[in-house]
């Protein structure tokens, strides 16, 4: 798939700053320049951007260079970057720097409770995102992060009620139902996972990924009796293929993993394919079959071993 | 009744580990490639599975699952068992949805000796430091009887296969790590996305 001019110009970025030349160090403005994409792109690097950041919060060159308001944003993106990368000692050196420049601002409070999260003190961390909620109830990040203390508990259960609540408000939030989703799954709720990929799928139509997803759990769900949810997966297959210019291998297998369901349990005129079924089968199989014949043959012997593909291809 | 043996071969061992050093932050999964020899299990190799927690409840664990099976089958293997390491690093359990895979691959394969593999994720840190040299960074599960439930096997029931010591096989593991193997290993989420990617990933672990 071709990518867009800002991963281009991130890739290429990223690039100057890792081989940079006089002794590794890469020159400030790359550096601001690989921040500023990242920030814009809300890319998560965090090894590399802990790495050249620090050096840049560090040099009094960029201080000099740099205005103050991108200055104190280049000090919180780099802290949660080093939070991801473990680095606690750095990040608190970073959020004592915030909490004194802006002592009242919510923004530097999340980023207090995410360094307590960080360093497993999850009752101080749910105290300090309760404080902002009760300032603001209307603060996303702090409920957000208030659901992944309860789910860095182990406590799933608390997660999910946690989320609910958040998503009674913000019911447009598609990327929240997409976790409620996932938390549904790893208590094997099936259905109700089910439910909220649907959320996603009508709240973003247009995103390939939530049709994909609300397929798979349509088929997860299906069974011998209930082939007709595996009918409905198909639909939604065929609008990623629609999306995606045909593209999605995940889609094609998804198809075809229907189609052969229903075939093979099927009873009577329901396991029957119509014509168009059978259309569709032959034409994902045949696509599927000459893109592994292109990028990796020796595969094609296990594709075909899948038993997925109609006979006769 | 003779002691039921499995043994891991430092090809396998190394996978699951790059797979987990991969995908640090998440859960990973993948089958095990076996054999039976009298009464111990040899588990010869591995292919990863997802690094997306939500494939697992998809057509594509059947997809991978009959792949794998195929390619075993090209090696003179079963599918004889799954790997999961979970995403929170104190969360030893065995999840319900892992124990489902379970069963079935232990019928798919009709081999009922079938294994789960449970990386124990802090042990897993320390193993490659090299704090627990000693010890593999895995819980082996077994089902004793066809309507019996998934049991955690006795540590001493779970050897390096080829004779090697636990030491050896860490640093195989030790050393794919810190040359960056895990780059190149490739799992199935990754081969959905671009079927070039090879999932067999036969040039990756040379043990």
């Amino acid at each position: 798939m071709g990518r867009l001019p800002s991963q281009r110009a991130l890739a290429a970025t990223l690039d100057r700053c890792e081989n940079a030349g006089h002794g590794g160090h890469a020159p400030i403005d790359e550096v601001k320049e690989l921040l500023r994409l990242c920030r814009d792109g809300k890319v998560r690097l965090p090894e590399q951007i802990a790495r050249h950041g620090l050096r840049l919060i560090k040099s009094k060159e960029a201080k000099r260079k740099l205005n103050d308001s991108e200055l104190w944003l280049i000090n919180e993106q780099v802290c949660y970057a080093l939070l991801d990368t473990g680095e606690i000692d750095e990040a608190t050196m970073i959020v004592k720097a915030l909490s004194k420049r802006f002592p009242k601002s919510s923004r530097v409070l999340v980023l207090q409770g995410a360094l307590c999260e960080c360093c497993g003190d999850y009752d101080k961390a749910e105290e300090v995102y309760k404080k902002i909620l009760e300032e603001n109830e209307a603060h996303q990040g702090a409920w957000k992060r208030l659901c992944c203390v309860a789910k860095g508990r182990g406590d799933e259960e608390k997660a999910v009620k946690t989320l609910k609540e958040y998503l009674d408000v913000f019911c447009t939030d598609a990327e929240a139902w997409e976790e409620l989703a996932s938390l549904y799954l790893s208590l094997s709720m099936q259905k109700q996972a089910s439910f909220c990929y649907e959320e996603c799928v009508l709240i973003q139509p247009q995103n390939p990924s939530y049709h994909l997803k609300y397929a798979d759990s349509l088929y997860s769900l299906s069974t011998p009796s209930t082939l007709h949810l595996a009918r409905q997966a198909v639909g939604y297959y065929s609008v990623v293929l629609d999306l995606t210019n045909g593209s999605s291998v995940h889609a094609k297998y998804g198809l075809l993993c229907c189609l052969d369901a229903i075939r093979s349990q099927g009873r009577g005129s329901s396991s029957r394919l119509t014509e168009d079924e059978q259309k569709l089968a032959a034409k994902c199989a045949r696509e599927l079959e000459a893109d592994y014949q292109e990028k990796c043959p020796a595969l094609l012997a296990h594709l075909r071993a899948t038993g997925i593909l109609p006979s006769g291809t | 009744m003779a002691t039921e043996l499995y043994q891991l071969s430092a090809k396998t061992v190394s996978k699951v580990i790059l797979h987990a050093t991969k995908y640090a932050h998440g859960e990973v999964c993948g089958c095990l490639l076996g054999r039976q020899e009298e009464h111990t299990v040899i588990v010869e190799d591995c292919i990863p599975f997802f690094h997306k927690a939500e494939n697992k409840h998809s057509p594509l664990l059947e997809v991978a699952l009959a792949q794998s099976e195929s390619y075993a089958g090209t090696l003179g293997l079963k599918v004889c068992g799954f790997y999961q390491g979970n995403e929170l690093s104190d969360d030893g359990s065995l999840h319900a949805s892992t124990k489902k895979v379970g069963d079935s691959v232990r019928d798919r394969s009709a081999f009922p000796r079938a294994c789960l593999l449970l990386l124990d994720n802090d042990a897993f840190t320390t193993f490659l430091s090299g704090e627990t040299a000693d010890r593999l960074p895995f819980t082996l599960y077994h089902k004793r009887g066809p309507g019996g439930s998934w049991e955690g096997c006795g540590r001493d029931n779970v050897r390096c296969q080829g004779g090697l010591t636990v030491r050896q096989v860490r640093e195989v593991a030790a050393e794919g790590v810190a040359s960056g193997k895990q780059r190149d290993l490739v799992d199935f989420s990754e081969h959905f996305c671009d079927v070039a990617k090879d999932w067999r990933n036969e040039k990756v672990v040379i043990a």
